[in-house]
């Protein structure tokens, strides 16, 4: 009984590590377990408060004219309000949008026959701005939409204790944060953000989505940092290409669980999950090479399969292809099945040391057939590949390098040209290079 | 005495209850609507009989009909097959099996992965000669009993007195003989094929893998400048053209319906049966080029169907407005039935994903209306009371067609029209008789063809569609019906 106060106090101490230790909380990035929801803008507590982007935007917080001491946070706001295309997302469902388009939003709505007007409309308002609010429409895709609603981090992240927060710093949340609105995302109290057939055409453009690339292109109004227990560092020049690879999977899940939950809706098949050219050819002449006639599924992640991994993602790819567009429920079930699986993918790929980043893509890009590759696989391998170049030569700007501006250049020619044969070619040339210097 | 006594309460209660019984039924509620509608009359030439088929080497007798001398009555057969010394025009149904073994043919079953050759494949044997295991002789091709009916009842009783004087009814139903001089029946008959049916059909697979999309056109196939017809129609040329496009038109919604009622009950039967079946569409509202030459999105106000999705058998169906129109020109005694299935089965087809089981049900509601219609026609065939076609009647039939020409850039349903202005203009007399009308209907020919690539080759569809030329094609179509408004009177 001497000790037993002392070891009962170990024996809760160590009970407790133990129990912290089961829960994760000292991994360096938490688990990716939960899929894609649409991020709700507003609490479901009705009393919450309504807070907009013009809170965030006051001049003394987010919103001051320029970085004050190179701290560009101060401007995050404002930089998003004049840069990003976010911002004017609302726009494009009004008779004025704020960059040219082809078809305007009230002339798909009159085309589909739907009777309430583009900019009151929920499944519209679902991507393009918020459809629970009336008064926070026409700031389009604000900062509630990525960071999370405001209510639970408003006064704490003042702070700088985030808690509540979207962990936008984590790649895979960032990417599945983007992929609800950019590949779709089933209804889960709101209504369901998809692109499919009848809006494409009505003349909506199809959904083309690279969440690196996106991601490079758009203006950005936060410095890229990792945070550490011992304070922020600068990202690796590896991170473009963690973007990529993480990105590739993010996308690959969310379109299978897109999938599975329009398989088990009623007017299934969706021709939206197939590639566009599988029907819109014009038909060469009569004695035309024969084909299956069979589909393939609108994808450009096929390379997550290559050499054995993903088996669940490759079985829905070759249900996909099959000759016709397969039944629901087995749809449903592969779909399903391959979701789960690229869990562990995202997980992987989010916390594989920088170091190995490379040999991440160069291990999937060893045994990928490029024969079968078309456009809408080239593409974002070329740009995977430019990804790692720019990696490469951030790295070590002094090294000589054998890839050169010109090769990425007349892939991205043939790619602009749709020349896919030439555009295989291309690659094949790149991967050679960039094998020659390992 | 008791016994007595107790008749008459017996009675009494007897003859109550007699009268009760007679008062409820007297006063009874109608029995329930029967759930499946019952089949009404029905055409003659519709299935297939149970009897033998004969082959054509029996009726190719030399003293039958295989007289040797091509054109004269009582050589048909010689007029019908290939001939043996020069190579000239013969009916296109006596190669329909050798085609089978061209390189065509040979990719095909590479592609749908068939083992062995098409020339023993049933699939392909159901339609390109009389199926196996009812022939001993698929060489001939599509022969005599495929288009005649199975010879075994029929071979020896018409050769008789007898025969001539029996209705077609009686000849189809006792004896499986098909009366071709009836253009129902003889246009059911070819729809088995040329459309499909329960068990034929040239579905997307086939078409993938090479086969020619079917459509059928029954008096212009009639016309085809290869076809060596081996009978000569009893009717005037004018009253064929006419009579034969209305019934083709009708017929062919017929078979459309009977082939979309068999993929739906497969549909809803086999887990894994393709639906809805592309081939049910028009090929090109999906085979084609979208972006800004894209005609489809541009008339919407005026689709009632929703965007996005192809609509079923517009080749066949997009004559049906002009065909209830003018009913009563081609048919004046013959009731047109209210065709209330018939457009909910449209209205249901429009629809993103039709339900098959629906589809079936309601399929087999308008397969009984449009019996009910032919039949009908049928018997005004056989009387002796139908009056020829009116003069009038090439005109109407074109401007019937043109006023319907869609605003959507859907080529099946322009060059089905085309085609029935063309027999029109041939039952007016073509070029010499009325030369105005030979402008347009050239130029609609030009335009509706499809164009070639830049190597000469031509594409297997209306590649080229867009906004400019459906301009070109409707004002072509407006010019014709401005020709025949200023007809000269006969």
């Amino acid at each position: 009984m001497v000790y037993s106060l002392s070891s009962a106090v170990a024996v809760l101490f160590l009970v407790g590590v133990g129990a912290l230790a089961a829960s994760g909380a000292f991994q360096s990035t938490s688990r990716r377990t939960i899929p894609p929801k649409p991020i709700p803008i507003r609490s479901s507590n009705p009393k919450s408060l309504v807070i907009t982007n013009q809170s965030c935007s006051a001049s003394a917080c987010h919103g001051a004219a320029d970085s004050a001491n190179g701290r560009m946070w101060t401007c995050s706001a404002t930089l998003w309000q004049t840069a990003d295309p976010h911002s004017g997302t609302f726009s494009l469902l009004t008779q004025k949008p704020n960059r040219p388009v082809k078809v305007y939003a009230e002339t798909m709505i009159r085309r589909l026959g739907w009777k309430t007007p583009a900019t009151e409309e929920a499944r519209c308002l679902a991507c393009h701005s918020d459809p629970t609010s009336s008064s926070a429409r026409a700031e389009g895709v604000g900062c509630q939409t990525c960071h999370g609603p405001a209510d639970k981090w408003l006064l704490s992240h003042t702070t700088g204790n985030n808690i509540g927060m979207v962990a936008l710093n984590d790649v895979a949340a960032r990417a599945q944060n983007c992929a609800g609105c950019h590949i779709g995302a089933a209804k889960d109290g709101f209504p369901r953000r998809e692109v499919d057939h009848d809006l494409i055409a009505a003349g909506h453009p199809r959904l083309t989505y690279d969440f690196a690339e996106h991601h490079r292109r758009l203006p950005k109004h936060w410095e890229e940092k990792v945070r550490t227990s011992a304070g922020v560092r600068p990202v690796s020049p590896n991170f473009e290409l963690r973007l990529w690879l993480v990105g590739l999977a993010v996308e690959a899940q969310a379109a299978s669980q897109l999938l599975a939950s329009r398989a088990a809706s009623s007017a299934w098949p969706e021709l939206a999950e197939f590639r566009c050219s599988s029907c819109h050819h014009t038909i060469p002449d009569d004695n035309r090479t024969p084909s299956t006639g069979s589909l393939r599924w609108r994808s450009s992640w096929s390379i997550l399969t290559s050499g054995g991994r993903n088996p669940a993602l490759k079985r829905l790819f070759e249900i996909m292809g099959e000759r016709r567009p397969p039944s629901s429920n087995r749809i449903g079930e592969a779909a399903e099945a391959a979701s789960v699986e690229l869990n562990l993918t995202i997980n992987a790929l989010s916390q594989a040391p920088d170091s190995e980043l490379r040999k991440e893509l160069f291990d999937r890009l060893g045994p990928f057939p490029l024969t079968g590759v078309d456009g809408e696989d080239a593409v974002p391998l070329l740009q995977a590949l430019a990804a790692d170049e720019r990696g490469r030569r951030r790295n070590r700007p002094e090294a000589v390098t054998r890839v050169g501006d010109r090769d990425f250049e007349d892939a991205y020619d043939c790619a602009r040209q749709q020349n896919w044969g030439q555009l295989k070619d291309r690659l094949g040339i790149i991967l050679r290079k960039l094998q020659e210097l390992e | 005495m008791l016994h007595r006594i107790a008749v008459i309460p017996a009675a009494a209660g007897l003859l109550g209850l007699t009268l009760a019984m007679l008062y409820q039924l007297a006063s009874a509620e109608p029995p329930l609507s029967t759930p499946t509608p019952s089949p009404g009359p029905r055409p003659y030439g519709l299935g297939e009989p149970n009897f033998r088929q004969l082959t054509s080497p029996s009726c190719a007798a030399a003293s039958c009909h295989g007289g040797g001398t091509v054109g004269r009555k009582g050589s048909e057969h010689s007029t019908w097959s290939p001939d043996l010394l020069e190579k000239g025009a013969s009916d296109p149904h006596s190669r329909a099996w050798s085609v089978l073994s061209n390189a065509k043919s040979e990719r095909m079953v590479k592609a749908l992965g068939i083992e062995g050759s098409a020339s023993r494949a049933g699939l392909c044997l159901k339609c390109h000669s009389l199926p196996s295991g009812k022939s001993d002789h698929p060489t001939e091709g599509v022969g005599c009993s495929a288009c005649h009916g199975p010879a075994e009842r029929w071979i020896g009783a018409h050769t008789g007195r007898t025969w001539k004087g029996l209705s077609n009814r009686e000849k189809w139903e006792r004896y499986g003989f098909l009366p071709g001089t009836d253009l129902v029946a003889r246009n059911l008959t070819c729809t088995k094929c040329h459309v499909g049916d329960a068990e034929r059909e040239v579905n997307h697979d086939l078409i993938a893998a090479g086969h020619p999309r079917l459509a059928f056109e029954s008096a212009r196939f009639h016309f085809h400048p290869s076809y060596r017809k081996h009978w000569v129609e009893k009717a005037t040329p004018a009253d064929f053209e006419l009579r034969d496009w209305f019934v083709g038109q009708v017929v062919g919604w017929r078979a459309a319906t009977e082939l979309l009622r068999a993929r739906a009950q497969r549909a809803v039967s086999a887990a894994e049966t393709p639906w809805p079946e592309f081939a049910g569409s028009s090929c090109y509202s999906c085979h084609k080029t979208v972006g800004p030459t894209d005609t489809t999105g541009r008339a919407v106000p005026k689709l009632s169907k929703p965007l996005g999705t192809a609509s079923w058998e517009s080749w066949s169906i997009s004559s049906f407005d002009a065909v209830s129109e003018l009913r009563r020109e081609f048919y004046p005694d013959v009731a047109l039935p209210p065709m209330k299935e018939w457009t909910a089965l449209r209205t249901l087809m429009e629809k993103r994903a039709p339900e098959p089981k629906a589809v079936a049900v309601q399929a087999t509601k308008s397969l009984f209306e449009l019996d009910g219609w032919l039949a009908a026609i049928q018997v005004a065939h056989d009387s002796d009371r139908l009056p020829r076609t009116s003069p009038e009647l090439p005109g109407q039939l074109v401007r019937a067609l043109t006023q319907r020409v869609p605003e959507t850039g859907d080529w099946d349903a322009f060059a089905s029209a085309y085609l029935g202005c063309v027999a029109g203009y041939h039952a007016s007399g073509g070029k010499a008789r009325v030369p105005e009308w030979t402008g347009p209907i050239e130029k609609l020919e030009a335009e509706l063809k499809f164009p070639a690539d830049r190597y000469g080759k031509r594409f297997d569809g209306p590649a080229d569609f867009g906004p400019a030329k459906l301009e070109r094609v409707r004002k072509q179509f407006r010019l014709l019906a401005e020709a025949t408004a200023t007809r000269r009177d006969p």
